[in-house]
């Protein structure tokens, strides 16, 4: 469904200089799976969805490399008129704010039905009614002729999500990218929303890719999840297998910094150090300057992914 | 028996909901009262020398109301709450500002809680100002040992909010916090905008300043997890009252109330995968 190839994205920083971003991206979905790109603030695991759908300024952009695939289509340096038919229509972007991401002066069902619009002009009042209102029933709605008429203020935070989700679902894309679309709203709605979003994919054979810094959220959700870290994938695999049996020591320090809810209470171990800035990334591995378990050759040469079990890579020197 | 620092009787707030002007002009002809809806009701606790209190809860729960209620910034309807003894909802002028030194707040947010135009020596400074304080051995030895304390270094003095990144600047916020030296913190949502391994940082530093001053923290978060971690004991708010209040090494065995095991569950799906 989605291929990125050695793709890399440099950016141009405030003072010009160069922020090499993503560097290396090989990712695949398959139909009907959820990846999940875990990560923490800074990663480039935003970055990575927008450059997807082009959505970065142009303007920002020094120099992109590599390729990627949404359906056999090629998005990287497609023009805008073939990434419109694209967006919306083949695959479905939900965003982590859904106050700023809608316009708060449209009520729903324009909101929902501008998408319909967008993609077929001369579509009739009725068919795109009849589309906005099978969208939010697939999203949870219960009763969704009583919102049409809203406007998002008037809608409750876990709704708000749900009528992003619509947006996203109208056009009946294969994919769909969700930005942390969970993280704002209360335990309990993240878990209906999960499953909603799990629904999805496994009835009506949608593919996923799931971004969140969340990885318990991640293994509720994704069948597969890649770690990033500085613009790097520094290990992919089965979700159960990253969260159970992670190999590369970012991973296992991430997972040991999640504040844990089992019997013995201990304060989660914290990683030292910052997320390094794209422009002050160590030389060799990203990891190096905050791993534990460093040696003279992980700060010289950057590590490539290996294989180390079925479908499980990892990039590191010590493994 | 250890010292009560905070005690809180029966608080009560309530907003009143606001409504367009014609309908706030046939509320007024029909002299109807106005709709309100409650974020406090009768909420009671106390907190002991060295104590971290949890307090729990949902959005909406209330649990912000009640910690901007203590800090003074919104006003209570009724009820009463009185730190080392002394009446803190309704001192005013000096007496209050006297007061308030004791007990101080750590923000959510660490990109909207520091003033984006002040340096971080100008925004350590200004309580020390606002209070009247000179330490010993001149302010700015005091302010790089504070800061230092804190985990950063002294050329961060002249820097500005926007140099730091989210962990920083909650170190900077939580510097700012303790430069009063105050016997009680409120924490409100203090580590829920960080990536997980900030979060562990900070709260590490929460519990070593706990230890090393022997601080008092009301630590309010939606996180279970979290106040699990960090309180000895914890509150669960709900729709503005408390539901529940217990040890924290028995939260997972010991709660009776049914919002509070819906709540649990939830958490322990969504982080341990059961449930």
């Amino acid at each position: 469904m989605l291929k990125i190839e050695n793709y890399s994205l440099t950016l141009i920083g405030n003072d010009g200089q160069d922020l090499p971003v993503l560097e290396n991206i090989n990712l695949e979905i398959k139909k009907g799976t959820c990846l999940g790109i875990a990560g923490e603030s800074g990663s480039g695991k935003s970055v990575l969805a927008m450059s997807i759908l082009g959505l970065l300024p142009k303007a920002s952009i020094k120099s992109s490399e590599g390729h990627i695939f949404v359906d056999g289509e090629e998005t990287t340096n497609a023009s805008e008129k073939v990434l419109n038919t694209i967006r919306g229509n083949k695959v479905g972007f939900v965003f982590q704010e859904p106050m700023t991401a809608m316009n708060p002066l449209m009520k729903l069902s324009e909101q929902i039905g501008e998408v319909v619009y967008a993609h077929d002009p001369l579509a009739t009042k009725t068919t795109v009614e009849k589309k906005v209102i099978a969208a939010l029933l697939r999203s949870g709605f219960k009763e969704p002729e009583k919102f049409l008429d809203s406007y998002p203020h008037q809608l409750s935070g876990g709704m708000r999500q749900r009528a992003m989700m619509a947006m996203a679902l109208v056009m009946e894309p294969k994919l769909i990218i969700a930005d942390e679309p969970t993280t704002a709203i209360d335990a309990e709605l993240q878990i209906e929303l999960i499953k909603e979003l799990r629904n999805q994919i496994d009835k009506n054979g949608l593919s996923m890719l799931f971004i969140s810094h969340d990885l318990g959220v991640l293994r509720s959700i994704s069948d597969e999840i890649a770690v990033l870290y500085c613009g790097n994938l520094v290990e992919k695999g089965p979700a159960k297998e990253i969260i159970d049996n992670p190999k590369h020591p970012y991973t296992a320090d991430l997972i040991s910094a999640l504040p844990r809810l089992v019997k013995e209470r201990k304060l989660p171990k914290s990683i030292e150090g910052i997320l390094p800035s794209p422009d002050s990334k160590p030389w060799g591995c990203v990891y190096s300057d905050r791993c534990k378990r460093v040696f003279d050759k992980c700060s010289s040469e950057r590590p490539v992914l290996k294989q180390v079990g079925e479908n499980h890579c990892v990039a590191c020197w010590k493994i | 028996m250890e010292e009560e620092i905070l005690r809180v009787e029966n608080l009560c707030k309530s907003f009143t909901v606001e409504k367009s002007f014609t309908s706030k002009i046939k509320q007024f002809i029909k002299k109807e009262e106005p709709e309100k809806v409650t974020a406090l009701k009768n909420v009671s606790f106390s907190v002991k020398e060295g104590e971290i209190l949890g307090i729990l809860g949902e959005s909406g729960s209330g649990k912000s109301t009640l910690a901007r209620v203590l800090m003074g910034i919104i006003e209570a309807d009724s009820g009463n709450a009185s730190l080392l003894g002394k009446d803190i909802l309704n001192a005013s002028g000096l007496d209050r500002l006297k007061i308030l030194r004791e007990m101080q707040m750590v923000f959510q947010d660490p990109f909207g809680s520091l003033d984006p135009r002040m340096n971080v020596r100008q925004i350590l400074k200004e309580p020390l100002n606002i209070h009247k304080v000179e330490p010993d051995g001149g302010v700015e030895d005091f302010l790089i040992k504070s800061i230092e304390e804190v985990g950063l270094t002294r050329d961060a003095l002249d820097k500005y909010p926007s140099q730091f990144s989210g962990g920083q600047r909650q170190r900077i916020g939580i510097c700012r916090a303790l430069i009063l030296n105050p016997k009680l913190i409120i924490a409100d949502e203090a580590v829920s905008a960080l990536d997980v391994s900030v979060q562990a940082q900070i709260l590490e530093l929460l519990m070593e300043l706990k230890k090393k001053r022997g601080l008092s923290m009301i630590f309010i978060s939606h996180d279970v997890a979290v106040v699990r971690q960090i309180s000895d004991r914890i509150i669960l708010l709900y729709h503005g009252e408390i539901v529940e209040e217990v040890k924290a090494d028995s939260l997972l065995t010991d709660i009776k109330h049914e919002y509070s095991k819906k709540l649990l569950s939830a958490a322990l799906s969504l982080r341990e995968g059961r449930g």
